[in-house]
């Protein structure tokens, strides 16, 4: 604020007693606590009512707890702090209990679960063929998974061809000629 | 010689540096939450769980400075206002038990504390204040922070620390006179 607003605005009596506090707080500019200096000195209501100001803010730090507040913290709790920056985790655990109790109750329950289903998939006379499947719940409109292994329709392709190279080295074998001698050691 | 291997005094140095700002900051935060909770007791509690908090919050470098003594009294005022509400729920429920069993009283936690008739009048009427009135009288009083370190605190603007400090200061003056009209 320049110099000119400030005589304008705090040179009344109700602008400069809004101002007071802030006046004895020091929060107020040069050039602004000049205009209220220069208006308390002309003012008598207005001299009444910083003194008013002043003696609330003496009967307030005379009635001040703090004073008597302890200077230190207690032993214990400086050992608590100490404890704190000495076990990191701990304390980590410690001042996230809840969050972590929350966490190892739903990992309990993730555990059991996984411990069910799979007595089950294991109990004997339980059905064949039961597949798992990742996200494809009910409800879903994922494809079903395929089938651990095709169903066996007709001989296996994989022995037809076994016997057919089987029967190829063994013609070969008839119509290659005699190896001419043993090979040296 | 410069080396890569990691270094070992970091711990020790956290350590330290974390004692030196808990030597820096107690008394003037046990003083600021005795202020607001009333009792020291409970201030103990409350700066202990403000410096907990340090350790897993604060962010910047643990060096004593404007910044991080504005939130340790951010964080205490929190802490004290968690007690304020836990005190009056437990009190709630004092009454309610005292209400069925008339011989328990609630323990005077003003007994030792003395000061002329004046000065209580004072202490009282600063109590009927709101909180965030009675915070920022008690930032600017006790404490003797500026409107500007105030709003740091507060998250209020410098115009509004100012405004509410005015209003505040009336509403107490206003109280003082009247408790001394016969």
């Amino acid at each position: 604020m320049n110099n000119g607003a400030a005589q304008k605005t705090l040179a009344r009596c109700d602008s400069v007693q809004a101002a007071l506090f802030d006046y004895l707080a020091r929060e107020l500019s040069a050039a602004q606590s000049d205009v209220v200096r220069e208006h308390l000195r002309r003012c008598e209501a207005c001299r009444r009512a910083a003194a008013e100001l002043q003696r609330t803010v003496a009967l307030l730090r005379a009635a001040d707890r703090g004073a008597a507040a302890p200077r230190r913290l207690s032993d214990a709790r400086q050992q608590r702090l100490a404890w704190a920056i000495m076990h990191p985790l701990l304390e980590w655990i410690h001042h996230h209990h809840v969050a972590v109790s929350i966490a190892a109750a739903l990992l309990a329950l993730a555990l059991a679960a996984a411990l069910i289903r799979g007595r089950e998939l294991w109990a004997p006379g339980a059905p064949a063929g039961v597949s798992v499947s990742i996200g494809g719940g009910a409800g879903t409109n994922a494809a079903p998974p395929a089938p651990l292994a095709p169903p066996s329709r007709g001989p296996d392709p994989a022995a037809t061809m076994r016997e057919a190279a089987w029967e190829m080295l063994e013609r070969g074998a008839s119509n290659a000629p005699a190896p001419a001698a043993a090979p040296r050691e | 010689m410069t080396s890569a291997s990691p270094d070992l005094s970091a711990a020790p140095d956290r350590r330290r540096q974390f004692e030196a700002l808990v030597r820096e900051y107690e008394a003037p935060l046990l003083r600021y939450a005795a202020r607001i909770v009333l009792d020291n007791d409970a201030a103990q509690d409350v700066v202990q769980q403000t410096f907990i908090n340090l350790l897993h919050h604060w962010r910047g470098a643990w060096q004593a400075g404007a910044d991080l003594s504005n939130w340790l009294y951010r964080v205490a005022h929190n802490c004290a206002v968690d007690y304020l509400r836990r005190e009056a729920r437990r009190r709630r429920l004092h009454e309610r038990h005292a209400e069925e069993q008339p011989d328990a009283a609630p323990p005077d936690r003003g007994a030792a504390f003395q000061v002329s008739d004046a000065a209580a009048a004072a202490h009282e009427a600063l109590q009927r204040l709101s909180l965030r009135e009675r915070q920022l009288v008690i930032l600017k009083v006790y404490e003797e922070k500026s409107y500007k370190e105030i709003g740091a605190i507060t998250g209020l603007t410098v115009t509004n620390v100012g405004y509410i400090l005015h209003q505040a200061m009336r509403k107490l003056a206003q109280e003082l006179r009247k408790a001394e009209q016969p």
